[in-house]
């Protein structure tokens, strides 16, 4: 069996932000007890002893949690690569610093537009200033610093202002990320799926800009699925390499995966992560291939894309082992040429359902 | 951009050396990723400190490895840092 790679901890669902394109699950409210410091320790500790290697800190927004500066101490000294994921928010530079001296490896700061009016409406929160604030902090205590953009119908054409601010911050690696429609994401997806010209222009002014800046900032540029002819390999197969750990302790194959109905969410620490990662009913559930229907059973590509994404499979078709209809082999791909032609129209103005409003 | 043999390497502030435990290998962590480190890379990556020219880490490495021969060792210590240096995994030393 695979040894997992990378360990995912979401601290907690505490976030001053509200985008519309959220990862948590819409019910995080019901998930919002948190994991005391002891415990985490205890889990890196296991975490690094099962194989884990790469640590990303997140929420929510994990500056929420007092005890980080102890949390990542703590995982540098069992040598885990941390990540730090965060809006920013609150932060001082005072902070930081501790954070930078606990052993922070990589601060991820997460950028919604290149501008300010624009950023505050799709954070639905006026943080804008104080991120770039932030990300001078991280370059002046000489960090490596990650901007992280999600992509969608309302920034993609902003997308050179968006590599020139990044430029401007010194960023050391820029990620831009089309939105995947799990979680919040999914509810707004009219709000935010972008036209297939928005996207098709970006991507060129992207690829331009990773081919100039080699060497000096990464540029990644993840196409969205909807838009692919190939489902994303989404977490590079279930339960291959990812650990996913919810603030309340329940342990998933990926942080969309508590939506799937009929898995037995095992927690931590009443059990531990290897019985979780070894034996669980999650966790096998769609490991391998013996879960796969047709058309994924006998294609060619998968053990490449593993059938794609379970969750979206799930939310779109109400079938967990359906074939991700992303995929233009599967038989529910209409879902998504739907989604793509609805796309196409122009309606002027859609309204958000910014994070933590009530589902309809 | 390539390596010299009198250039002084450190690997770089994003990268960090790690012996990976269960799977009894060594590696090189940096955002999101690792690289996986065969004998001679991690042996050339724990002599990097900034100060010994690269000509000097050659020369250790030749009594160590003493069935590679010299200026084949020489020719791949010399493309393993030029690769890790476009990759921003390490700098050299002014």
């Amino acid at each position: 069996m695979e040894r997992p790679y990378t360990l995912v901890a979401e601290l907690t669902y505490r976030c001053p932000l509200r985008c519309p394109y959220c990862a948590n699950p819409t019910n995080y409210r019901e998930h919002s007890e948190e994991l005391s410091t002891e415990v985490w320790c205890d889990v890196l500790d296991q975490a690094r002893d099962l194989g884990v290697l790469q640590l990303h800190l997140t929420g929510g927004e994990p500056l929420a949690r007092r005890d980080l500066e102890r949390l990542v101490a703590h995982a540098r000294s069992r040598e885990l690569y941390v990540n730090l994921i965060t809006s920013g928010i609150p932060l001082t530079k005072q902070r930081l610093t501790a954070l930078r001296d606990a052993g922070l490896d990589n601060v991820q700061v997460s950028v919604q537009d290149a501008v300010r009016e624009s950023a505050d409406e799709i954070a639905g929160y006026a943080g804008f200033e104080q991120k770039l604030e932030v990300m001078r902090w991280v370059k002046e205590l000489s960090l490596p610093l990650t901007m992280n953009v999600v992509l969608h119908r309302r920034n993609l054409d902003n997308v050179g202002a968006i590599i020139a601010l990044a430029e401007s911050l010194s960023v050391d690696r820029l990620e831009l990320a089309n939105t995947q429609y799990l979680g919040w994401a999914l509810p707004n997806r009219d709000a935010l799926m972008p036209t297939r010209e928005a996207l098709v222009s970006a991507h060129k002014v992207a690829m331009a800009a990773a081919e100039r800046l080699r060497g000096k900032m990464e540029v990644l540029f993840v196409i969205p699925d909807y838009h692919a002819r190939h489902p994303r390999p989404c977490m590079d197969g279930w339960a291959r390499r990812f650990l996913h750990i919810m603030p309340n302790g329940i342990v998933l194959p990926c942080h969309a995966a508590v939506s799937i109905p009929g898995l037995v969410h095992e927690r931590v620490p009443a059990r531990t992560l290897q019985w979780i990662w070894e034996e669980s009913q999650a966790f096998n559930a769609f490991r391998g291939e013996d879960w796969m229907k047709e058309p994924c059973k006998s294609c060619d590509r998968r053990e490449i894309d593993f059938g794609g994404c379970r969750c979206q499979a799930l939310q779109l078709t109400g079938d967990a082992t359906a074939t991700d209809p992303a995929c233009n082999r599967a038989p529910d791909h209409g879902l998504v040429q739907l989604a793509r032609q609805a796309a196409q129209a122009d309606t002027g103005a859609r309204r958000y359902l910014y994070r933590g409003a009530r589902v309809p | 951009m390539a390596a010299s043999l009198a250039a002084r390497y450190r690997i770089a502030a994003k990268a960090r050396l790690v012996y990976d435990r269960a799977r009894d290998r060594h590696i090189l962590l940096y955002p999101e990723r690792g690289l996986e480190l065969n004998p001679v890379a991690h042996a050339i990556l724990s002599h990097l400190d900034g100060e010994t020219p690269v000509g000097k880490v050659v020369a250790t490495l030749a009594a160590r490895f003493d069935h590679v021969p010299p200026p084949e060792l020489e020719r791949d210590v010399l493309s393993f840092l030029t690769q890790l240096e476009l990759r921003g995994l390490v700098q050299a030393v002014e």
